[in-house]
């Protein structure tokens, strides 16, 4: 394989270009599939992802990916990595990291990311926020599950 | 009231993304987010979505206060010990699904009681006897192979006397099944593990010879019957201690001062190191479970401050991972 063949460019959305290597690249299922159906060349578009993003994504691939037998850290060190990864990252860009590796099919990024959603989401506020959810029980719904719910201490 | 049909597509993340999160949020925190909207609501009550969460979510140690005798959750990851608010004066539980089985003391002129606990949904049901529960009543928790939904208890009034509570029908029935006159179960905290909807209890028996052998006595709640599961687990023991591994293997540990602890998983024999640390007045028996991930050995000893009630909390981990 020659050299320009092992590297591969991503575009964003809006446009941005990354120059990556194609084994980085192809822990993406989605650009795997790209790549296998050969209907795409050496340039990537990819339509779902800002630039912002997905320069994280690339730096998440590229920290996990196998490249000429470079891969070995120690799957402590990988764990401890993903946490100081995220650990920094706000719910927004959190919930679009999500949607990337959804997008890209990175099973790992996928579970990562919504695993660190899970653990930094504490109160009902924040989901109603930053997913634009609305409360949509009434009142009176509302009642009526407390008095199924309801305490029965005493039988 | 029908809430799985929402009127409004809830946000822009696709529901099976937010199904993702909420499969690794931890338990009581779904208790408050099914309160975000009538999708999340349906989705968490869902039956399928909480077997599929139980799966996946990391284990927690369960213990009874032996103070004011509620249940308290030890998570191993976050450290934090928390009370689940609920039926206190609890004697003993035995956990199915998440579900609590509780029995509960007598409590000045009120008999004992026993109790189906949701801790999660905050749901009680108190499940009335045909005649009044005793305190030596020796209880199992689990399901048939026909619906996993229809849970079931069994009530052992003595060897021969036996009853199962179905809650579809919300009634007791006398069960044709009887325990071996000469066996004794071990009915004391964490002796006794409902698995796969059947239920396990560490048991005696007394051999013509007058030697006595621990084993498994098991209850399959689908053929509503008795059967032994044999071990060698030497009787001399501190405490001998029961936990499941990975959904359907049975384990048992030995800690017995100054040995090595021993551990007895179906088809496998381990001498596992001892901590060096290791308390020795516990308030009730250490439990433990094996990391599905690291098989490694995770065991959870609580020490009670007499005067303050506060517990301390020692985990350690042993073994070194070879249980396959």
């Amino acid at each position: 394989m020659s050299k320009s063949e092992k590297k591969i460019v991503l575009k964003s959305l809006d446009n941005e270009a990354f120059e990556v290597e194609k084994a980085v690249a192809l822990q993406s299922q989605t650009i795997w599939v790209m790549c296998e159906d050969k209907c795409v060349g050496n340039e990537i578009p990819l339509e779902n992802v800002t630039g912002q993003i997905l320069a994280k994504v690339i730096d998440y691939c590229k920290k996990h990916a196998v490249v000429d037998g470079d891969g070995d850290e120690s799957s402590e060190e990988l764990k401890n990595w993903d946490t100081e990864f995220t650990k920094n990252m706000d719910q927004s860009t959190l919930f679009n990291m999500i949607l990337a590796a959804n997008y890209l099919n990175i099973k790992s990024l996928l579970n990562l990311t919504c695993q660190a959603v899970a653990d930094k989401t504490k109160t009902i506020d924040e989901f109603h926020t930053f997913l634009n959810i609305e409360n949509n029980f009434t009142p009176e719904e509302e009642a009526q599950i407390c008095q199924e719910n309801l305490w029965a201490f005493d039988d | 009231m029908d809430l799985s049909k929402s009127s409004k597509r809830s946000s822009w993340l696709p529901f099976e993304l937010v199904e993702e999160i909420l499969y690794k949020t931890p338990i009581k925190s779904l208790a408050h987010f099914k309160w975000i909207c009538k999708q999340w609501y349906a989705l968490i009550n869902e039956k399928k979505f909480m077997y599929k969460h139980i799966d996946l979510c990391e284990k927690q140690f369960i213990q009874v206060h032996p103070h004011n005798e509620s249940v308290q959750l030890f998570d191993p990851e976050t450290q934090a010990l928390s009370s689940l608010q609920g039926p206190t004066n609890i004697y003993s539980v035995i956990h199915c699904d998440r579900l609590l089985l509780c029995q509960c003391w007598r409590n000045g002129y009120t008999p004992e009681k026993l109790a189906v606990w949701n801790p999660f949904l905050s749901q009680v049901e108190w499940i009335k006897p045909n005649n009044f529960y005793k305190k030596d009543d020796v209880y199992g928790f689990g399901y048939d192979n026909v619906s996993r939904d229809n849970y079931k208890i069994l009530r052992l009034h003595d060897k021969t006397h036996i009853e199962i509570y179905e809650f579809k029908s919300k009634l007791w029935k006398s069960v044709n099944a009887a325990l071996d006159s000469c066996v004794t179960l071990w009915y004391k905290r964490y002796q006794a593990l409902s698995m796969n909807g059947n239920m396990y209890w560490i048991a005696q028996r007394k051999k013509g010879n007058s030697k006595t052998e621990i084993f498994i006595q098991s209850f399959d709640f689908s053929r509503e019957r008795f059967k032994d599961i044999g071990c060698s687990v030497p009787l001399e023991a501190d405490c001998i201690v029961i936990s499941g591994f990975k959904g359907d293997r049975l384990a048992l540990l030995r800690l017995h001062e100054g040995e090595n602890i021993e551990v007895w998983v179906t088809n496998k024999f381990l001498h596992v190191t001892r901590p060096d640390y290791l308390p020795t007045r516990y308030f009730s028996f250490p439990t433990y479970f094996i990391d599905k991930k690291t098989n490694k050995i995770k065991l959870y000893c609580g020490q009670v401050d007499v005067k303050t009630h506060y517990i301390d909390v020692n985990v350690s981990e042993i073994g070194d991972g070879d249980i396959k």
